[in-house]
């Protein structure tokens, strides 16, 4: 059964893994909480603001376009598996799939689309 | 049936519960993530591995990625989150979906076609080669068209969201 | 399986379309020096080769072609809608021009969504497979969200797309639900494998639920009552140009798919669906005029008068299955004729709320422009534009079903027909509604021709003007001798079954 495997394997990790956090903070440690060490680190220098900024709106174009690029790769896989037995259709289908996603990528690239205004 | 089946879509439906009651949209976010993983296994565990792997290529990578975009994007904090709709409102559209949920469970479950025992897939069903043979033959039209609808998008996010337009500015 | 070239020919109207589309945003994103003439002339050029594409299968082939494994069939009905289709997407681009150029719109973009989204509305209407349905459906959806939103800078088209997209996908959603279970109760998405699936006798529920949840996406994408909710936000926030585009090109794609759906794949369990539309036709009638009634903008008014219209056309399927329970698909084709005398006077009424647009005064002395959108801004417009008001009085008419227009041929066409069929309860509630319809039209034209202008800056664009005449003579044409259309519109559900 390879799932016991994995189980087992799983449940040896986690517990290693919390066991050696665990045992180095309780019995390691010095524990001597000040305010100053409360605070997030930001290069020594005290802080100015909260650290749950807003993201500037054009990472969203990036992502939108990362996912695009995902679901094209997608398609890749099985056609990549399959190479040998489709043949030159399959490189045709493959070929007009592209071509119109590189005329995509083309256009993205001249109107300024993978650029940070 | 299966455990792991029954184990994955017992997570699933416990996270999708939490992904919607939840109040605070990052842990909703992480809900939903697990419940992803959790139906890439119920998948897997339906011999259906390369569905799978998308799943968790394209939902639990791009997808989630682009919902905690947003989320940062709006970076809303618990005083902007606005006002629970009251119960009067949240109790009809509950019991719409009950029922929408019992009608979809009712023709499955009374459909004739289960009485006649399911045949056991083959050794490769469900693979890449299996997808990939009907998506390059049999469904070849469609996949060429989904180019289509990627490019449309790239056009729509773009002439969406971009927040310069060379050509548009040039003509004003 | 392998694809021969032939083939090709079942999608080639479709596919110049497309790539008239795609080398518009070429045209705009690698040229340097472009002119809105050369956009105008690719696609104006990509739409009257695939007008000429569609005549010569109709002329010269006559056989229907069916390709790619029966996914796409290109027959008289794929023909007849596509050719309304591709005159109304001729007509908006020639009014685009105006919007444009005043709405400050990149031009690229919206000429190849728009042939985009036509390409996917032909190759719609010649799908015979629920891969090939739901793919073009996303396509052209997708491309009408982003045109619904494609003035950045004003905020109600920004919510109408917005509204749009999320009521598309919720629509999107029970479309693709349906098309599962029916895939789960008879193993095939081809619509003539599911009908050997269910002519087996397995009287499947699956397949039953499948059936509904499809007609209900339908019902979404085309705006019939209960699922129009979105309608009146979308057409209203949207720029003029687009919702004159898809008001009709939606209608008539999504009403065609519906039909071949209903027709190739479920048409001996008339039982299952023809009740449900039956209530489906009248709700969408009786809601559809009665809140166009309530109504003072004419945009949002002529949104609901839309809504009204697609009931109209559903009473044709809600009756096809005749009340002494013989099934008369010959039935479907006064929907057919009625979507296109609808696409002309429709498309006619919007582009005259374009030609009678005007500025305003924006923020920081830029001027903003602003389409006729209220009973007022067309009040006395008929002294000061008698030709546009005329033509405007003409599409109003039609759309109330007034002899000698085809608004009226259409609607005589439909409910005769229902009568006949034995349905004489929907037709009579059809003329009811029609004639409550008959106030809120007739309102827009008192107005117009009584009251006193209220605006004195309007600034009609010339080439809007050539689209209103067009759509009016369109509109008289099909009025005034209707039988060579009704005849096409016969034959193509003729040659379907």
């Amino acid at each position: 059964m390879v799932w016991a495997q994995v189980a087992i394997y799983l449940l040896i990790v986690t517990c290693l893994g919390l066991g050696m956090s665990y045992t180095g903070y309780f019995f390691l440690a010095p524990s001597r909480p000040r305010a100053l060490k409360q605070e997030a680190y930001e290069c020594g220098v005290p802080q100015m603001a909260g650290s749950r900024e807003r993201f500037s709106v054009r990472f969203y174009l990036i992502a939108i376009m990362f996912i695009l690029f995902d679901i094209e790769t997608v398609f890749l896989i099985p056609w990549a598996v399959l190479y040998k037995q489709l043949g030159v259709p399959g490189l045709v289908e493959i070929g007009i799939f592209f071509a119109v996603l590189g005329f995509g990528l083309a256009y993205l690239w001249r109107r300024g689309g993978l650029e940070w205004d | 049936m299966d455990p792991i089946f029954l184990i994955a879509s017992a997570v699933a439906l416990a996270s999708a519960v939490n992904m919607v009651t939840q109040r605070n949209p990052v842990y909703s976010a992480v809900f939903l993530l697990v419940g992803f993983l959790a139906v890439a296994v119920t998948f897997l565990s339906l011999s259906a591995p390369f569905l799978a792997a998308i799943h968790v290529v394209v939902y639990t990578g791009a997808i989630m990625v682009l919902f905690l975009f947003v989320i940062m994007l709006l970076n809303l904090k618990p005083e902007e989150l606005g006002a629970e709709y009251p119960i009067e409102t949240r109790a009809p559209i509950a019991v719409l979906c009950a029922a929408m949920f019992g009608m979809m469970s009712w023709a499955i479950l009374s459909d004739p076609s289960l009485a006649i025992p399911a045949k056991a897939p083959n050794a490769t069903w469900g693979s890449v080669e299996e997808v990939g043979l009907l998506l390059f033959n049999v469904y070849a039209l469609p996949f060429e068209l989904i180019s289509l609808l990627i490019i449309v998008a790239m056009f729509g996010a773009l002439v969406l969201a971009k927040k310069r337009l060379s050509n548009v500015e040039a003509t004003s | 399986m392998t694809f021969t070239i032939y083939e090709l020919a079942a999608m080639q109207p479709a596919l110049l379309v497309m790539i008239a589309g795609l080398l518009a945003v070429g045209l705009d994103t690698f040229v340097p020096s472009k002119t809105r003439i050369a956009h105008a002339m690719l696609c104006g050029g990509g739409v009257i080769a695939a007008m000429a594409a569609l005549g010569s299968q109709l002329y010269y082939q006559r056989t229907a072609i069916h390709a790619f494994g029966n996914m796409l069939v290109l027959d008289d009905m794929a023909c007849f809608l596509s050719l309304a289709i591709l005159a109304a997407t001729g007509l908006v681009l020639i009014s685009s021009d105006a919007d444009t150029t005043r709405r400050n719109i990149g031009f690229g973009e919206y000429y190849g969504l728009i042939m985009i989204a036509a390409s996917a509305m032909m190759m719609l209407v010649a799908s015979n497979d629920f891969m090939t349905i739901f793919v073009n459906l996303e396509v052209l959806s997708l491309a009408l969200y982003v045109l619904t939103g494609i003035t950045r800078k004003n905020p109600r088209s920004n919510e109408a797309s917005v509204k749009y997209l999320v009521s598309g996908a919720f629509a999107t959603c029970f479309f693709l639900m349906g098309v599962a279970f029916l895939y789960g109760a008879t193993g095939t998405f081809a619509l003539s494998g599911i009908r050997e699936a269910l002519a087996l006798g397995l009287d499947s529920s699956m397949a039953r639920v499948g059936l509904g949840m499809v007609m209900v996406g339908f019902a979404f994408k085309i705006g019939a009552v209960p699922f129009h909710m979105w309608v009146p936000d979308v057409y209203e926030g949207a720029p003029t140009s687009t919702t004159a585009f898809m008001s009709v090109t939606v209608k008539a794609a999504g009403v065609g798919a519906l039909i071949r759906v209903l027709l190739i794949a479920a048409p001996m369990r008339s039982d299952l669906w023809a009740d449900l539309l039956w209530w489906m036709a009248v709700a969408t009638m009786v809601v559809g005029n009665l809140m166009a009634l309530q109504q003072t903008s004419v945009k949002r008014m002529l949104a609901f008068s839309s809504v009204a219209h697609t009931g109209y056309a559903l009473v044709a399927l809600a009756t096809m299955r005749s009340t002494d329970e013989t099934f008369v698909p010959e039935a479907a084709a006064s929907a057919l004729f009625y979507l296109l005398t609808y696409t002309f006077m429709t498309l006619g009424a919007f582009s005259f709320l374009i030609y009678m647009g005007h500025e305003l005064p924006g923020k920081d002395g830029t001027s903003e422009w602003q389409d006729a959108e209220t009973l007022s801004d067309l009040a006395g417009m008929a002294d000061r534009r008698p030709w546009a008001a005329a033509m405007m009085g003409l599409f109003l008419l039609s759309l109330g079903g007034i002899p000698p227009t085809a608004g009226f041929l259409g609607k005589f066409y439909l409910f005769a027909g229902a009568i006949e069929r034995g349905h004489v309860t929907i037709a009579v509630i059809g003329v009811m509604a029609s004639l409550v319809s008959l106030y809120y039209y007739l309102r827009v034209i008192v107005w117009m021709y009584m009251k006193e202008p209220m605006i004195a800056d309007e600034k009609p664009h010339p080439s809007v003007a050539v689209v209103i005449a067009l759509a009016g003579l369109a509109t008289l044409l099909i009025g005034v001798m209707p039988g060579a259309f009704i005849a096409a519109a016969e034959h193509s559900i003729a040659v379907l079954r």
